[in-house]
Protein backbone atom coordinates (compact mmCIF):
# COMPACT_ATOMS: atom_id res chain seq x y z
CA UNK A 1 0.00 0.00 0.00
CA UNK A 2 1.47 3.30 -1.24
CA UNK A 3 1.92 6.04 1.22
CA UNK A 4 -0.73 8.45 -0.08
CA UNK A 5 -3.63 5.46 0.48
CA UNK A 6 -1.92 4.79 3.97
CA UNK A 7 -2.77 8.53 4.72
CA UNK A 8 -6.11 8.62 3.02
CA UNK A 9 -7.09 5.58 4.88
CA UNK A 10 -5.83 6.82 8.63
CA UNK A 11 -7.98 10.15 8.07
CA UNK A 12 -10.59 8.14 6.89
CA UNK A 13 -10.13 5.98 10.10
CA UNK A 14 -9.81 8.54 12.38
CA UNK A 15 -12.95 10.60 10.92
CA UNK A 16 -14.90 7.58 11.20
CA UNK A 17 -14.17 7.31 15.10
CA UNK A 18 -14.95 11.15 15.90
CA UNK A 19 -18.16 10.40 13.77
CA UNK A 20 -19.53 7.61 16.08
CA UNK A 21 -18.55 9.62 19.15
CA UNK A 22 -20.52 12.44 17.45
CA UNK A 23 -23.64 10.39 17.11
CA UNK A 24 -23.34 9.13 20.44
CA UNK A 25 -23.20 12.59 21.91
CA UNK A 26 -26.14 13.47 19.71
CA UNK A 27 -27.79 10.42 20.99
CA UNK A 28 -27.34 11.93 24.93
CA UNK A 29 -29.47 15.21 23.43
CA UNK A 30 -28.54 17.53 25.97
CA UNK A 31 -27.89 21.47 24.57
CA UNK A 32 -24.31 20.50 25.69
CA UNK A 33 -23.96 17.09 24.22
CA UNK A 34 -25.21 18.85 20.71
CA UNK A 35 -22.86 21.34 20.82
CA UNK A 36 -20.10 18.40 21.30
CA UNK A 37 -21.11 16.85 18.88
CA UNK A 38 -20.79 19.81 16.51
CA UNK A 39 -17.31 20.07 16.85
CA UNK A 40 -16.66 16.47 16.45
CA UNK A 41 -18.35 16.55 13.32
CA UNK A 42 -16.20 19.86 12.07
CA UNK A 43 -13.34 17.92 12.79
CA UNK A 44 -14.68 14.49 11.13
CA UNK A 45 -15.29 17.33 8.10
CA UNK A 46 -11.39 18.10 8.20
CA UNK A 47 -10.21 14.76 8.35
CA UNK A 48 -12.67 13.59 5.20
CA UNK A 49 -11.23 16.53 3.20
CA UNK A 50 -7.68 15.51 4.38
CA UNK A 51 -8.27 11.93 3.42
CA UNK A 52 -9.51 13.01 -0.38
CA UNK A 53 -5.85 15.46 -0.31
CA UNK A 54 -3.95 12.66 0.77
CA UNK A 55 -5.10 11.15 -2.72
CA UNK A 56 -3.38 12.63 -5.78
CA UNK A 57 -4.58 12.27 -8.88
CA UNK A 58 -8.10 11.33 -6.56
CA UNK A 59 -10.76 9.01 -8.43
CA UNK A 60 -13.40 11.04 -8.78
CA UNK A 61 -16.02 8.81 -7.28
CA UNK A 62 -13.48 8.61 -4.18
CA UNK A 63 -13.71 12.70 -4.22
CA UNK A 64 -17.18 13.33 -4.50
CA UNK A 65 -18.05 10.68 -1.86
CA UNK A 66 -15.22 12.33 -0.08
CA UNK A 67 -17.21 15.91 0.14
CA UNK A 68 -20.56 14.15 0.08
CA UNK A 69 -19.27 12.98 3.37
CA UNK A 70 -17.85 16.03 4.39
CA UNK A 71 -20.93 17.85 3.47
CA UNK A 72 -22.94 15.68 6.01
CA UNK A 73 -20.75 15.82 8.53
CA UNK A 74 -21.05 19.72 8.22
CA UNK A 75 -25.19 19.15 8.49
CA UNK A 76 -25.05 16.56 11.33
CA UNK A 77 -23.14 19.50 12.93
CA UNK A 78 -25.53 21.95 12.69
CA UNK A 79 -23.80 24.08 10.35
CA UNK A 80 -25.75 24.43 6.80
CA UNK A 81 -23.21 27.70 6.07
CA UNK A 82 -20.33 25.91 5.38
CA UNK A 83 -22.15 22.60 4.31
CA UNK A 84 -22.94 25.38 1.42
CA UNK A 85 -19.36 26.01 0.76
CA UNK A 86 -18.97 21.82 0.33
CA UNK A 87 -22.00 21.77 -1.78
CA UNK A 88 -20.77 23.92 -4.36
CA UNK A 89 -17.92 21.19 -4.97
CA UNK A 90 -20.17 18.75 -5.17
CA UNK A 91 -21.45 20.02 -8.13
CA UNK A 92 -18.46 20.56 -9.76
CA UNK A 93 -17.44 16.74 -8.65
CA UNK A 94 -20.68 15.39 -9.62
CA UNK A 95 -19.84 15.94 -13.55
CA UNK A 96 -17.02 13.92 -13.44
CA UNK A 97 -18.50 10.55 -12.45
CA UNK A 98 -21.28 9.02 -14.32
CA UNK A 99 -25.21 10.24 -14.26
CA UNK A 100 -26.48 7.01 -12.35
CA UNK A 101 -23.69 7.09 -9.84
CA UNK A 102 -23.58 10.30 -8.80
CA UNK A 103 -27.39 10.41 -8.53
CA UNK A 104 -27.00 6.73 -5.97
CA UNK A 105 -24.27 8.55 -4.45
CA UNK A 106 -26.32 11.79 -3.41
CA UNK A 107 -29.62 10.31 -3.01
CA UNK A 108 -29.05 10.42 0.99
CA UNK A 109 -27.32 13.62 0.89
CA UNK A 110 -29.50 15.87 -1.10
CA UNK A 111 -32.85 15.91 0.40
CA UNK A 112 -30.93 16.44 3.66
CA UNK A 113 -28.89 19.55 2.25
CA UNK A 114 -32.27 21.00 0.64
CA UNK A 115 -34.33 20.80 3.85
CA UNK A 116 -31.64 22.13 5.81
CA UNK A 117 -31.10 24.89 3.71
CA UNK A 118 -34.21 25.67 3.59
CA UNK A 119 -34.56 26.25 6.89
CA UNK A 120 -31.46 27.92 7.67
CA UNK A 121 -32.42 30.71 5.41
CA UNK A 122 -36.07 30.72 6.27
CA UNK A 123 -34.31 31.09 9.83
CA UNK A 124 -32.18 33.78 8.75
CA UNK A 125 -34.52 35.75 7.04
CA UNK A 126 -36.92 36.23 10.59
CA UNK A 127 -34.37 38.92 11.62
CA UNK A 128 -33.38 42.15 9.79
CA UNK A 129 -30.30 42.53 11.99
CA UNK A 130 -29.18 40.16 10.61
CA UNK A 131 -29.25 40.99 7.10
CA UNK A 132 -28.01 44.34 8.37
CA UNK A 133 -24.40 42.57 9.15
CA UNK A 134 -24.51 40.54 6.17
CA UNK A 135 -24.76 44.07 4.41
CA UNK A 136 -22.48 46.23 6.54
CA UNK A 137 -20.14 43.69 7.73
CA UNK A 138 -20.39 46.08 11.12
CA UNK A 139 -21.36 43.98 13.97
CA UNK A 140 -21.97 46.20 16.74
CA UNK A 141 -24.91 48.69 16.03
CA UNK A 142 -24.56 52.32 17.53
CA UNK A 143 -27.86 52.29 19.35
CA UNK A 144 -28.11 50.00 22.48
CA UNK A 145 -31.92 48.85 21.77
CA UNK A 146 -30.21 47.67 18.53
CA UNK A 147 -27.72 45.65 19.89
CA UNK A 148 -29.73 43.89 22.17
CA UNK A 149 -32.43 42.67 19.50
CA UNK A 150 -28.99 41.37 17.76
CA UNK A 151 -27.70 39.79 20.43
CA UNK A 152 -31.03 38.19 20.95
CA UNK A 153 -31.23 37.20 17.21
CA UNK A 154 -28.20 35.32 17.46
CA UNK A 155 -28.71 33.43 20.44
CA UNK A 156 -32.09 32.25 18.81
CA UNK A 157 -30.24 31.02 16.16
CA UNK A 158 -27.54 29.46 17.85
CA UNK A 159 -29.79 27.29 19.42
CA UNK A 160 -31.05 25.61 16.00
CA UNK A 161 -27.98 26.19 14.63
CA UNK A 162 -24.79 25.65 17.25
CA UNK A 163 -22.69 24.55 15.06
CA UNK A 164 -21.82 27.83 12.95
CA UNK A 165 -18.79 29.31 14.46
CA UNK A 166 -19.77 32.94 12.85
CA UNK A 167 -23.01 33.24 15.04
CA UNK A 168 -20.66 32.54 18.01
CA UNK A 169 -18.31 35.21 17.22
CA UNK A 170 -21.24 37.55 16.97
CA UNK A 171 -22.25 36.88 19.96
CA UNK A 172 -18.78 37.20 21.36
CA UNK A 173 -18.34 40.23 20.36
CA UNK A 174 -21.65 41.78 21.35
CA UNK A 175 -21.28 40.39 24.96
CA UNK A 176 -17.61 42.26 24.76
CA UNK A 177 -19.05 45.42 23.60
CA UNK A 178 -21.88 45.48 26.19
CA UNK A 179 -19.02 44.61 29.17
CA UNK A 180 -19.65 40.67 29.50
CA UNK A 181 -16.12 39.64 29.33
CA UNK A 182 -17.27 36.26 30.04
CA UNK A 183 -20.17 35.71 28.35
CA UNK A 184 -17.90 36.62 25.67
CA UNK A 185 -15.12 34.17 26.47
CA UNK A 186 -17.61 31.56 26.55
CA UNK A 187 -18.53 32.27 23.03
CA UNK A 188 -15.72 32.76 21.50
CA UNK A 189 -14.14 29.96 22.99
CA UNK A 190 -16.92 28.15 21.08
CA UNK A 191 -15.96 29.35 17.85
CA UNK A 192 -12.48 28.49 18.30
CA UNK A 193 -13.61 24.95 18.97
CA UNK A 194 -16.03 24.52 15.74
CA UNK A 195 -13.26 26.37 13.43
CA UNK A 196 -9.60 26.34 14.72
CA UNK A 197 -8.66 26.88 11.50
CA UNK A 198 -9.79 30.31 10.72
CA UNK A 199 -7.14 32.91 12.35
CA UNK A 200 -9.70 35.64 12.76
CA UNK A 201 -11.50 33.62 15.61
CA UNK A 202 -8.26 32.59 17.86
CA UNK A 203 -7.11 35.81 16.94
CA UNK A 204 -10.44 37.84 18.88
CA UNK A 205 -10.25 35.06 21.64
CA UNK A 206 -6.20 36.81 22.55
CA UNK A 207 -8.23 40.25 24.44
CA UNK A 208 -11.37 38.37 25.12
CA UNK A 209 -8.82 35.97 27.53
CA UNK A 210 -7.67 38.62 28.67
CA UNK A 211 -10.59 40.42 30.07
CA UNK A 212 -12.51 37.24 31.27
CA UNK A 213 -9.65 34.84 32.39
CA UNK A 214 -7.77 34.77 36.13
CA UNK A 215 -4.05 36.38 34.83
CA UNK A 216 -2.82 33.01 35.34
CA UNK A 217 -5.12 31.60 32.89
CA UNK A 218 -4.88 34.67 30.36
CA UNK A 219 -1.15 34.42 30.56
CA UNK A 220 -0.98 30.61 30.00
CA UNK A 221 -3.48 31.14 26.69
CA UNK A 222 -1.02 34.24 25.46
CA UNK A 223 2.27 31.23 25.72
CA UNK A 224 0.15 28.95 24.03
CA UNK A 225 -0.27 31.30 21.10
CA UNK A 226 3.32 33.29 21.79
CA UNK A 227 4.78 29.53 21.14
CA UNK A 228 3.08 28.96 18.09
CA UNK A 229 3.53 32.65 16.84
CA UNK A 230 6.44 31.35 14.24
CA UNK A 231 3.36 29.81 12.20
CA UNK A 232 0.74 31.99 13.17
CA UNK A 233 -1.50 34.45 10.94
CA UNK A 234 -0.98 38.14 10.86
CA UNK A 235 -3.85 39.01 12.48
CA UNK A 236 -3.54 36.03 15.50
CA UNK A 237 0.08 38.29 15.73
CA UNK A 238 -1.17 41.68 15.91
CA UNK A 239 -3.93 40.64 18.51
CA UNK A 240 -1.61 38.38 20.55
CA UNK A 241 0.54 42.31 20.56
CA UNK A 242 -2.45 44.04 21.99
CA UNK A 243 -3.06 41.34 24.14
CA UNK A 244 0.04 41.53 26.12
CA UNK A 245 -0.18 45.89 25.79
CA UNK A 246 -3.05 45.51 28.15
CA UNK A 247 -1.49 43.35 30.33
CA UNK A 248 1.40 45.85 30.33
CA UNK A 249 -0.57 48.93 31.35
CA UNK A 250 -2.83 47.01 34.02
CA UNK A 251 0.12 46.24 35.76
CA UNK A 252 4.31 47.42 35.96
CA UNK A 253 5.03 43.60 36.69
CA UNK A 254 7.21 42.21 33.91
CA UNK A 255 5.65 44.99 31.75
CA UNK A 256 8.99 45.59 29.36
CA UNK A 257 8.87 41.84 28.84
CA UNK A 258 4.93 41.66 27.98
CA UNK A 259 6.21 44.82 25.77
CA UNK A 260 8.85 42.94 23.88
CA UNK A 261 7.23 39.74 23.16
CA UNK A 262 4.43 42.44 21.65
CA UNK A 263 7.18 43.58 19.52
CA UNK A 264 8.20 39.98 18.62
CA UNK A 265 4.54 39.37 17.71
CA UNK A 266 4.20 42.35 15.58
CA UNK A 267 7.54 41.64 13.49
CA UNK A 268 6.39 38.22 12.91
CA UNK A 269 3.15 39.42 11.37
CA UNK A 270 4.94 41.80 8.73
CA UNK A 271 5.84 38.91 5.88
CA UNK A 272 1.87 37.07 6.44
CA UNK A 273 0.05 40.73 6.04
CA UNK A 274 -1.70 40.73 2.80
CA UNK A 275 -4.44 43.57 3.60
CA UNK A 276 -3.36 47.27 3.63
CA UNK A 277 -5.23 48.27 7.02
CA UNK A 278 -3.46 45.11 8.71
CA UNK A 279 0.13 46.53 7.51
CA UNK A 280 -0.70 49.87 8.64
CA UNK A 281 -1.39 48.76 11.87
CA UNK A 282 1.55 46.42 12.46
CA UNK A 283 3.13 49.82 11.56
CA UNK A 284 1.04 51.71 14.17
CA UNK A 285 1.75 49.52 16.95
CA UNK A 286 5.22 48.79 16.03
CA UNK A 287 5.55 52.54 16.22
CA UNK A 288 4.05 52.70 19.89
CA UNK A 289 5.99 49.53 21.04
CA UNK A 290 9.17 50.95 20.30
CA UNK A 291 8.74 54.31 21.85
CA UNK A 292 7.45 52.27 25.30
CA UNK A 293 10.52 50.28 25.18
CA UNK A 294 12.80 53.20 24.29
CA UNK A 295 11.01 54.98 27.40
CA UNK A 296 9.62 57.77 25.16
CA UNK A 297 5.99 58.64 25.04
CA UNK A 298 4.35 57.59 21.95
CA UNK A 299 4.27 59.90 19.14
CA UNK A 300 1.12 61.95 19.06
CA UNK A 301 1.14 61.93 15.21
CA UNK A 302 1.86 58.26 15.49
CA UNK A 303 -1.19 57.13 13.59
CA UNK A 304 -0.75 59.72 10.74
CA UNK A 305 3.11 58.14 10.56
CA UNK A 306 1.54 54.69 9.99
CA UNK A 307 0.11 55.90 7.47
CA UNK A 308 -3.83 55.92 9.44
CA UNK A 309 -4.82 59.72 8.68
CA UNK A 310 -8.69 58.75 8.51
CA UNK A 311 -8.21 57.08 11.98
CA UNK A 312 -6.33 60.07 13.19
CA UNK A 313 -8.34 62.37 12.47
CA UNK A 314 -11.69 61.09 13.54
CA UNK A 315 -10.90 57.81 16.95
CA UNK A 316 -10.20 60.58 19.36
CA UNK A 317 -8.85 58.20 21.44
CA UNK A 318 -5.00 57.50 22.53
CA UNK A 319 -3.52 56.56 19.07
CA UNK A 320 -3.20 52.57 20.47
CA UNK A 321 -6.55 52.64 21.42
CA UNK A 322 -7.60 53.59 18.03
CA UNK A 323 -5.35 50.59 16.29
CA UNK A 324 -6.84 48.28 18.90
CA UNK A 325 -10.54 49.58 18.45
CA UNK A 326 -9.73 49.20 14.14
CA UNK A 327 -8.20 45.89 14.65
CA UNK A 328 -11.20 44.36 16.41
CA UNK A 329 -13.61 45.37 14.30
CA UNK A 330 -12.02 44.68 10.98
CA UNK A 331 -11.07 41.04 12.45
CA UNK A 332 -14.54 40.75 14.16
CA UNK A 333 -15.83 41.56 10.38
CA UNK A 334 -13.98 38.53 9.00
CA UNK A 335 -16.52 36.28 10.47
CA UNK A 336 -19.25 37.63 9.01
CA UNK A 337 -19.13 36.15 5.56
CA UNK A 338 -21.16 33.03 4.47
CA UNK A 339 -24.79 32.38 4.19
CA UNK A 340 -26.00 35.40 5.83
CA UNK A 341 -24.95 37.37 3.33
CA UNK B 1 -39.57 -18.34 5.83
CA UNK B 2 -39.56 -20.06 2.25
CA UNK B 3 -39.54 -23.66 1.94
CA UNK B 4 -35.74 -23.39 1.09
CA UNK B 5 -35.07 -21.63 4.09
CA UNK B 6 -32.74 -23.78 6.38
CA UNK B 7 -32.59 -23.57 10.11
CA UNK B 8 -29.08 -23.01 11.20
CA UNK B 9 -28.24 -23.94 15.59
CA UNK B 10 -28.36 -21.44 17.47
CA UNK B 11 -25.40 -19.01 17.91
CA UNK B 12 -24.67 -17.25 21.24
CA UNK B 13 -22.43 -14.41 21.82
CA UNK B 14 -21.53 -12.02 24.32
CA UNK B 15 -21.56 -8.70 23.85
CA UNK B 16 -18.04 -7.67 25.34
CA UNK B 17 -15.96 -10.19 23.03
CA UNK B 18 -16.81 -6.87 20.53
CA UNK B 19 -13.58 -5.50 22.31
CA UNK B 20 -11.77 -8.72 20.69
CA UNK B 21 -13.45 -9.14 17.60
CA UNK B 22 -13.28 -5.35 16.55
CA UNK B 23 -11.62 -2.31 16.92
CA UNK B 24 -12.81 -0.98 20.40
CA UNK B 25 -13.09 2.69 19.49
CA UNK B 26 -15.74 1.81 17.01
CA UNK B 27 -17.49 -0.42 19.65
CA UNK B 28 -17.27 1.64 22.31
CA UNK B 29 -19.89 4.25 21.60
CA UNK B 30 -22.69 1.47 20.22
CA UNK B 31 -22.45 -0.40 23.70
CA UNK B 32 -25.09 1.79 25.75
CA UNK B 33 -27.48 2.21 23.04
CA UNK B 34 -27.26 -1.38 22.46
CA UNK B 35 -27.95 -2.34 26.32
CA UNK B 36 -30.64 0.58 26.16
CA UNK B 37 -32.53 -0.76 22.66
CA UNK B 38 -31.92 -4.55 22.22
CA UNK B 39 -34.06 -5.74 25.70
CA UNK B 40 -37.08 -3.35 24.98
CA UNK B 41 -39.58 -2.08 27.47
CA UNK B 42 -41.23 -4.29 30.33
CA UNK B 43 -39.42 -6.63 32.80
CA UNK B 44 -40.32 -9.71 31.06
CA UNK B 45 -38.74 -8.54 28.14
CA UNK B 46 -35.61 -7.92 29.69
CA UNK B 47 -34.01 -11.47 30.40
CA UNK B 48 -31.03 -12.61 28.78
CA UNK B 49 -30.35 -13.82 26.33
CA UNK B 50 -31.89 -12.21 23.50
CA UNK B 51 -32.78 -14.10 20.81
CA UNK B 52 -32.92 -12.31 17.29
CA UNK B 53 -33.78 -14.49 14.51
CA UNK B 54 -31.28 -13.45 11.63
CA UNK B 55 -32.43 -14.24 7.84
CA UNK B 56 -28.94 -14.58 6.31
CA UNK B 57 -29.27 -14.55 2.44
CA UNK B 58 -25.28 -15.51 1.01
CA UNK B 59 -25.80 -16.04 -2.99
CA UNK B 60 -29.68 -16.34 -3.29
CA UNK B 61 -29.62 -19.44 -0.41
CA UNK B 62 -31.41 -18.54 2.89
CA UNK B 63 -31.19 -19.60 6.19
CA UNK B 64 -32.00 -18.88 9.75
CA UNK B 65 -29.59 -18.28 12.29
CA UNK B 66 -30.78 -17.43 15.95
CA UNK B 67 -28.86 -15.20 17.47
CA UNK B 68 -28.62 -15.39 20.97
CA UNK B 69 -27.54 -11.98 22.45
CA UNK B 70 -26.27 -11.86 26.09
CA UNK B 71 -23.98 -9.74 28.18
CA UNK B 72 -21.83 -9.37 31.37
CA UNK B 73 -22.61 -5.77 32.38
CA UNK B 74 -19.42 -5.87 35.38
CA UNK B 75 -17.23 -6.45 31.84
CA UNK B 76 -18.82 -4.52 29.69
CA UNK B 77 -18.35 -1.79 32.34
CA UNK B 78 -14.68 -2.01 32.80
CA UNK B 79 -14.40 -1.12 28.79
CA UNK B 80 -16.79 1.54 28.98
CA UNK B 81 -16.26 3.60 32.12
CA UNK B 82 -20.16 5.27 33.36
CA UNK B 83 -22.11 2.58 31.14
CA UNK B 84 -24.76 1.68 33.72
CA UNK B 85 -25.08 5.40 34.03
CA UNK B 86 -25.25 5.94 30.38
CA UNK B 87 -27.81 3.06 29.36
CA UNK B 88 -29.86 4.70 32.04
CA UNK B 89 -29.76 8.29 30.67
CA UNK B 90 -31.00 6.63 26.85
CA UNK B 91 -33.56 5.14 28.43
CA UNK B 92 -34.83 7.43 30.63
CA UNK B 93 -33.92 10.83 29.70
CA UNK B 94 -36.36 13.44 28.06
CA UNK B 95 -33.71 14.83 26.01
CA UNK B 96 -32.44 11.37 24.63
CA UNK B 97 -32.77 10.91 20.76
CA UNK B 98 -34.15 8.27 20.57
CA UNK B 99 -33.69 7.99 16.34
CA UNK B 100 -29.59 7.62 17.09
CA UNK B 101 -29.84 5.16 20.24
CA UNK B 102 -31.45 3.26 16.83
CA UNK B 103 -29.39 4.03 15.06
CA UNK B 104 -26.04 3.57 17.30
CA UNK B 105 -27.72 0.06 18.45
CA UNK B 106 -28.01 -1.14 14.73
CA UNK B 107 -24.33 -0.46 13.82
CA UNK B 108 -23.38 -2.35 17.63
CA UNK B 109 -25.93 -5.61 16.45
CA UNK B 110 -24.09 -5.13 13.01
CA UNK B 111 -20.58 -5.75 14.70
CA UNK B 112 -22.08 -8.40 16.51
CA UNK B 113 -23.57 -9.86 13.08
CA UNK B 114 -20.46 -9.13 10.94
CA UNK B 115 -18.21 -11.12 14.29
CA UNK B 116 -20.31 -14.02 14.08
CA UNK B 117 -21.16 -14.78 10.33
CA UNK B 118 -17.73 -13.59 8.68
CA UNK B 119 -15.44 -14.19 11.46
CA UNK B 120 -12.17 -12.57 11.32
CA UNK B 121 -13.61 -9.81 9.07
CA UNK B 122 -13.37 -6.50 10.83
CA UNK B 123 -14.85 -3.02 10.36
CA UNK B 124 -12.50 -0.40 9.88
CA UNK B 125 -14.57 2.84 8.89
CA UNK B 126 -18.02 4.47 9.09
CA UNK B 127 -20.19 6.91 7.26
CA UNK B 128 -23.13 8.75 7.00
CA UNK B 129 -23.62 10.84 4.00
CA UNK B 130 -23.55 7.91 1.52
CA UNK B 131 -24.29 4.09 1.45
CA UNK B 132 -22.98 1.50 3.04
CA UNK B 133 -22.66 3.12 6.64
CA UNK B 134 -19.87 0.73 7.69
CA UNK B 135 -16.89 -0.15 5.41
CA UNK B 136 -14.98 -3.44 5.62
CA UNK B 137 -12.39 -2.18 3.07
CA UNK B 138 -11.20 1.15 2.13
CA UNK B 139 -9.63 0.76 -1.38
CA UNK B 140 -10.86 3.57 -3.37
CA UNK B 141 -13.24 2.48 -6.15
CA UNK B 142 -13.68 -0.22 -4.66
CA UNK B 143 -15.47 -0.25 -1.41
CA UNK B 144 -16.35 -3.25 0.25
CA UNK B 145 -19.35 -2.28 3.30
CA UNK B 146 -22.72 -3.19 4.98
CA UNK B 147 -25.68 -0.67 5.17
CA UNK B 148 -27.27 -0.88 8.03
CA UNK B 149 -30.61 0.27 9.12
CA UNK B 150 -32.65 -0.44 12.76
CA UNK B 151 -36.38 -0.19 13.65
CA UNK B 152 -38.33 -0.46 17.01
CA UNK B 153 -40.92 -2.06 15.57
CA UNK B 154 -42.48 -3.38 13.00
CA UNK B 155 -40.69 -6.61 12.27
CA UNK B 156 -40.09 -8.02 8.83
CA UNK B 157 -42.38 -6.25 6.85
CA UNK B 158 -40.67 -3.26 8.85
CA UNK B 159 -37.25 -4.64 7.35
CA UNK B 160 -38.53 -5.50 3.91
CA UNK B 161 -39.76 -1.79 3.40
CA UNK B 162 -36.37 -0.43 4.15
CA UNK B 163 -34.66 -3.21 1.76
CA UNK B 164 -37.52 -3.13 -1.02
CA UNK B 165 -38.66 0.60 -0.45
CA UNK B 166 -42.14 1.76 -0.12
CA UNK B 167 -44.54 2.92 -2.82
CA UNK B 168 -45.12 7.22 -2.60
CA UNK B 169 -48.54 7.87 -1.30
CA UNK B 170 -50.59 11.37 -0.39
CA UNK B 171 -48.80 11.86 2.66
CA UNK B 172 -45.32 10.46 2.24
CA UNK B 173 -42.77 10.44 -0.82
CA UNK B 174 -41.77 7.17 -2.43
CA UNK B 175 -38.83 6.14 -0.49
CA UNK B 176 -36.58 4.02 -3.13
CA UNK B 177 -35.42 0.22 -1.41
CA UNK B 178 -31.51 0.07 -0.49
CA UNK B 179 -31.07 -3.22 -1.93
CA UNK B 180 -31.87 -2.26 -5.75
CA UNK B 181 -30.01 1.57 -4.97
CA UNK B 182 -27.28 -0.76 -3.83
CA UNK B 183 -26.82 -3.03 -6.35
CA UNK B 184 -26.44 -0.39 -9.10
CA UNK B 185 -23.46 1.37 -7.16
CA UNK B 186 -20.52 0.74 -9.49
CA UNK B 187 -17.95 2.06 -7.07
CA UNK B 188 -18.84 -1.02 -4.49
CA UNK B 189 -16.77 -3.95 -4.93
CA UNK B 190 -18.68 -5.66 -2.13
CA UNK B 191 -22.14 -4.59 -0.14
CA UNK B 192 -24.09 -6.33 2.51
CA UNK B 193 -27.63 -5.03 4.15
CA UNK B 194 -27.89 -5.34 7.90
CA UNK B 195 -31.33 -4.79 9.06
CA UNK B 196 -32.79 -5.00 12.82
CA UNK B 197 -36.26 -4.86 14.77
CA UNK B 198 -36.18 -5.03 18.32
CA UNK B 199 -39.86 -6.14 18.51
CA UNK B 200 -39.84 -8.38 17.58
CA UNK B 201 -36.63 -9.38 17.85
CA UNK B 202 -35.52 -9.72 13.86
CA UNK B 203 -32.79 -8.64 11.85
CA UNK B 204 -31.90 -9.81 7.92
CA UNK B 205 -28.26 -10.18 6.85
CA UNK B 206 -27.79 -10.32 2.93
CA UNK B 207 -24.89 -10.00 0.55
CA UNK B 208 -26.17 -7.80 -2.05
CA UNK B 209 -22.85 -7.97 -3.70
CA UNK B 210 -20.47 -9.30 -5.61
Amino acid sequence: MSTAQELHELNLVSSSKLKLRATAQLAEGTADAVFDACVLFHEAARLERRAVDALSPCPPETALAGSIEECWCLLEGRDPDAAAEVWSRILNERDAVPKSLASSMLSRLQPRYDEAIREFVRAIQRYPELQRIANTGVIVPSSEVERRKTLAAVRTLVSDFPGVAMFWATIARLEEVAGEARRAWAAISRAVKLAPEKANLRALSLPLATEALKPAEADEHLRETFSDLWRAEAEVCLMYAFSEIVLAERSATGRTDRLKRALVAVNAAFPNSRTEWLTKNLKGVRLFLEASLAGRKADPDLLYRAGLGRLAATSGHRPIDALRAEATARVSAMSTSGAAA
Amino acid sequence: MSPRTLRQPPIAYSLERLFVDQDRDFVHDTIAPVLAWVPGKGAAKRAQPFRFEVERVLRGERSLVPLELGWDLAKLEAAVPGLRGHVRRLETSRSAQREHVTELAAYGLTFVAISVLTPGRRVKGFRKGSAPDLLLDLTPGALRGVETAGRSSGGKSALLAIRNGTPGMAARPKRPGKAAELAARSDLAEVHLSLWSASPRISIMEQLKP
